[in-house]
């Protein structure tokens, strides 16, 4: 693949990571609960900064996490057969993403997740005063969305094994930038004083469109990288140039 | 206080229904659009006695009625914290 190939994969993918909702849906009830307690604005703007920053360093963390495993364990040259696993479990997660991200027939944006485990980390949310706390939230957000936000990290962490190591570095920086971008723009909002029912309420009424969005995202990912890898390994070992 | 029994169709469980009960909800959503303390408790009384009204003679309703209804209600002094009173338990 050519290296503008490889940006391109790997902005698509930070960009489905962002298209998740679960890290913005705390970030609102983080929102809304500082509000109800008659936070004072610098407050507010430390607790939502706190929580995307949280987010952002357990991002930054997983994707190098992954990057490093993937080096080690195939010293920089993934097996053809783990990458097939990889764009399928991309393209199972893809489905999954359309089936059931967001709950049938519900109000509002709720989403996959268990209701108990829901309930426990609104109940957090709630409880949360500080920006240390808002902070760790903010890294659980990302972890609770492990399910769905392991497909992109996997395939970002093989596209930046591709690159030389100082532009490793741009490209881990530049995934978290995008995956972060909607919480920075929430942030962005909520400080500069927009309403926190008006935002919600833009979320809901797109929401099956981003669900729809990111489904799609992660299929054509799946499958481009499985076109371009694989099946293109496979050419050449047979003799054809795709 | 009226007598309406609140029906629950996940539990099948059935209780009394207390006006006092929705006013922390209430509370929440009208300060997290930052309505004043006064214009809170306008609305509390307005919603309180709207639903007091509305449930008079109802013998059973489940929790989303009453919540639609007091959110109807709490829209006519904010629109936006009405429609936060309504989703607040639906936004993750």
């Amino acid at each position: 693949m050519t290296n503008f190939e490889l940006w391109a994969l790997l902005i698509l993918a930070a960009c489905i990571h962002a298209s998740f909702q679960l890290s913005v849906s705390m970030l609102t009830l983080l929102h809304g609960h500082a509000r109800g307690k008659r936070a004072i604005t610098s407050r507010l703007l430390r607790l939502n900064l706190g929580f995307v920053i949280g987010a952002a360093t357990m991002i930054a963390l997983l994707l190098a996490f992954f990057g490093f495993v993937m080096n080690n364990l195939f010293e920089g040259v993934v097996p053809p057969i783990v990458l097939a696993a990889i764009c399928g479990l991309t393209i199972g997660v893809g489905v999954a993403v359309w089936v059931f991200y967001y709950r049938y027939r519900s109000r509002g944006t709720v989403l996959w997740l268990p209701r108990s485990f829901a309930d426990y980390l609104a109940s957090r949310t709630q409880k949360t005063d500080y920006a240390v706390e808002s902070f760790g939230l903010g890294m659980v957000s990302v972890i609770a969305e492990f399910l769905f936000g392991f497909a992109p990290l996997i395939i970002s962490a093989y596209i930046i094994l591709q690159f030389n190591t100082p532009t490793q570095l741009l490209a881990l920086l530049t995934y978290t930038v995008i995956a972060m971008a909607p919480l920075m723009v929430v942030t962005m909002l909520l400080g500069g004083g927009h309403s926190l029912a008006r935002i919600q309420k833009w979320r809901e009424n797109n929401k099956r469109f981003m669900q729809f969005a990111a489904g799609s995202a992660l299929v054509v990912l799946g499958i481009y990288l499985y076109v371009s890898t694989i099946l293109a390994q496979a050419s050449v070992i047979r003799g054809f140039s795709l | 206080m009226n007598s309406t029994l609140i029906y629950n169709p996940a539990t099948g469980l059935r209780h009394t229904f207390v006006t006092e009960n929705l006013i922390p909800d209430i509370k929440h959503a009208c300060r997290a659009v930052d309505l004043p303390d006064g214009v809170i408790h306008n609305a509390i009384a307005l919603v309180s006695n709207a639903l007091d009204n509305w449930l008079a003679g109802k013998s059973e309703v489940t929790n989303s009625d009453i919540r639609r209804h007091a959110a109807e209600h709490l829209s006519i002094i904010s629109p936006e914290a009405g429609y936060l009173y309504e989703n607040q338990h639906a936004i993750m």
